[in-house]
Order: C-alpha cells, then structure tokens, then sequence
C-alpha cells in the first residue's frame, strides 16, 4: 500500500517538475493563453455573479445610506455646475493663450477598453485578469483605469490576449504620485493589506489637508501624469518622525469593478 | 470505467473554478473557504491516492495559472498535503466518522497553509517574488479553519443523505 502510494507521489512529482520547466521555459504560455480563453466564459460568469450578489447587498439591503448619499450628491452636483462653468471659461481661455504661444500638440494617450475575467487565485495578492494581451499592445507596468482617468492599478503579467493587473490596494503596489496643493507634494502610493490604500514619504513640511486630490507625478515612464489616483481622508503625523503619512479613501471601489481601460502612451 | 474519470474530472474541475471564483470574490468571509483541502479530504477518504495525486497536480496547475504567485506553488502545496492526509487517513483516522473528518479537515487547513506560507515565504526571500503574507493573513488562516468546518459539516451530511458510502466504521 505504502509503495503504491510512495510511486504515485514520485509521478505526482515528476509531473510538477515537468510543468514548472515548460512554464519557465516558455512552452506553455500558449496554453496557459488557450486555458483562461476556454474558461474565461465560466469565470466571467461566477465573478460577475458574485459581483451581483455584492452590489444587491450594498445598493438595496442599505437604503438608508443611499437616501444619505443621494443627498450628499445631490449638494455635490449643485457646486460642481458652478465649477463646471468656471472650469470652461479657463478651458477656453487656456486654448487661446496656448494658440497665442504657437504650442505643440499635446500627445494623445491611445485606451484599451477591457473586461475583467475573474480575480486571481492567491490569497496573497489583490489582482484581477482581463481579456486584452500582447495582441492588444499591452506590456508590463501599464496604468489600468476606470472611467477614463482614474488609476486602478498596473498590468503585472501579458499572455497573448489576457493580462494580469495588480490592484492599487495590493500590498505590493507601488505607484509615484503627486497631491494638488500648492506645494504639489510628491509621495509613494502603497497599498494596505487589500482594503485602502496611503500615501507615504511626504516631508513634514508638506501642507496637505483633507479633500486634497493625490494624482500620477509622471515619474514612471509608463503611466502618464495627473491620472486620478483617491483623495484624501486623514493625514498621520509623528513629530519625531522625518515623514508622514496620508490615509486616501478611493475614488471607485476596486472591488466591484467589471470594465477597465489600459493607456498605451 | 471511462465514465469514471470523466464524471470524477468535471467534478473536480468544478471544484477548481469554484475555488477561483471564492478567493476572487474579494469578500472576506467568502474567500476563507477552501474547498481544494475540504475535497482532499472527502476524497482521501473515497478514492484511490493514484487519483488524489491526479487532482493535486490539475488542481495545482490551474490554481498556478490563476495565480500571481511562483508557478508550481500550488502544486507543490497540494501535492504535500494530499500526501500527509492519505498517511494520516491511513494510520489515524480510519473510521469515516464526523469527528475524523473535522480533524482531518482542521489538520489539512493547517498543512496547507504551512506549505504555502513557506514556499512562497522561499520565493520572496530569493527574490522570485514580490508577494507574501503579512501578518493578517493569520485572521484569514483561522477564518479558513471554521469555514472549512462548517462546509465538510454541511458536505458530511449532503453526502450521507445521497450515498451509503460515507456511513461511519467502527471496530468492535
């Protein structure tokens, strides 16, 4: 019995051995590719129910937070007509001026509209896997967003026509950004433990305040700048310490995302 | 006989992708359940090792391909526990109760999540990683243990009520 066992466990092994060899050296990318194009119907179907089942909770089961929010709204949108209408008359104005200095063209940023498959398999990371890949244009490092501009987090792995993109609440990520004050403070912004996300390594001489918008700085070559990334919603000081920390609350919920778009610059 | 594998192959490819679909489901109480250790163990208890080690390596590789994490990490990690679940099936816990069950299902859990910890703590600290858990990954780890409970228990009784298979052995 325990030899029969024992022998079965050594194929078990050997078959590891085998994949993991091909995998690495780059033999079964195609199928790995054909894999999620063959499951990726079932998957889309589980992770968009699931997704249902989350929104039905949070949008119905909780009426009286949506009768506070649509108020809330309701004053927001009051104020952002009257910011719309100033934000024009600078538009325009803007035009002019740069008509007037004869400046170049400013690049156009190409977006790769996506479907998010399903999540990933590991406990330990925050990722998601979309249908657009290598044949798309994708590469490492690209900025994935949501409604055309706000920042939801990189492309972490290209197969030919899906991708791996790590959530802005991972762990791991780790994105140079820049806050909309006057000091146009620059940070890092980490993810915490899935949930949210902070900015850190802001000097203590910074001035943020609440509300503050935190945006890409540009300095990663592959995402372009002023890209929405979250606001923010308290900031942690330690006199003894050199930094401090803002505590961000995000624009979109990363969770209960369904369509994303890739910027190729 | 070929109905067999073919029936026991959706099965368990169900199981897969339902597993997927659980850890991304990014929902905290859902994403403990791990219903890879609680097959293992209701198969340990049914089936052949020869097939159990066939489920660790297909559940492993699609679990891999879904995955951020160094590729053979799951694989690895199923194939470990399956292994340590047949030999404690064997030797401890022969009796096909409710009890041997839940403490297979807690000991499989805990093996589990040792061997994934450690192989991708392995990969993190040579640098063929940049993920691994922090330190509450040790609430998801005890969620994990009462999910999985609760589920074999539920699954324990499902199965009674459909097969004759699962009725407790006891020596006299």
């Amino acid at each position: 019995m325990l030899d029969k066992a024992l022998k079965y466990f050594f194929y078990g092994l050997v078959a590891i051995l085998i994949a993991a060899f091909l995998h690495y050296a780059g033999i079964t990318k195609p199928i790995e590719n054909f894999s999620f194009r063959l499951f990726s119907p079932v998957q889309s179907f589980f992770y968009n129910n699931f997704q249902f089942t989350r929104i039905f909770y949070d949008q119905w089961l909780k009426k009286s937070d949506l009768i506070k929010e649509n108020y809330d709204l309701q004053e927001k949108l009051k104020r952002n007509a009257i910011d719309i209408s100033r934000f024009k008359s600078l538009e325009e104005e803007n035009g002019l001026l740069k008509k007037e200095l004869n400046f170049i063209e400013e690049s156009k940023l190409k977006f790769v509209f996506a479907k998010i498959v399903t999540g990933v398999s590991d406990p330990l990371t925050r990722s998601v896997i979309i249908n657009r890949g290598k044949v798309d244009g994708l590469e490492k490092g690209l900025a994935v967003v949501a409604d055309q501009g706000i920042l939801i987090g990189k492309v972490s792995e290209v197969y030919d026509e899906f991708s791996k993109v790590v959530l802005l609440n991972d762990n791991k990520s780790r994105v140079a950004a820049t806050v909309q004050n006057l000091d146009h403070t620059v940070g890092l912004v980490e993810g915490q433990y899935g949930l949210s996300f902070a900015m850190t390594n802001i000097p203590q001489n910074q001035n943020i305040k609440i509300g503050d918008f935190v945006v890409t700085s540009g300095l990663e070559g592959k995402i372009p700048k002023n890209l929405l990334i979250a606001k923010v919603e308290d900031v942690k000081e330690v006199e003894s310490e050199i930094f401090k920390t803002a505590i961000l609350s995000p624009i979109v919920s990363l969770d209960n995302l369904s369509y994303i778009e890739v910027i190729i610059p | 006989m070929n109905y067999k594998i073919l029936f026991y192959f959706i099965i368990l490819t169900i199981v897969v992708f339902g597993q997927i679909a659980l850890e991304s489901s990014f929902n905290q109480i859902v994403s403990n359940i791990n219903l890879l250790v609680i097959t293992l163990v209701f198969l340990v208890n049914l089936v052949d090792f020869g097939v159990i080690v066939g489920f660790a390596v297909f559940g492993g590789l699609v679990m891999d391909i879904y995955s951020n994490l160094p590729f053979g990490a799951f694989m690895l990690t199923m194939i470990i526990t399956s292994a340590i679940l047949e030999v404690l099936f064997y030797n401890f816990f022969t009796n096909r109760s409710l009890a041997s069950l839940l403490v297979l299902s807690l000991i499989g859990t805990t093996v589990y999540n040792m061997v994934f910890l450690s192989i991708s703590g392995f990969a993190y600290y040579f640098g063929w990683s940049d993920f691994f858990a922090d330190w509450d990954y040790g609430w998801s780890f005890l969620g994990q243990l009462i999910a999985n409970a609760i589920v074999l228990l539920l699954g324990f009784y499902l199965f009674n009520f459909l097969s004759k298979r699962y009725k407790p052995v006891f020596l006299k």
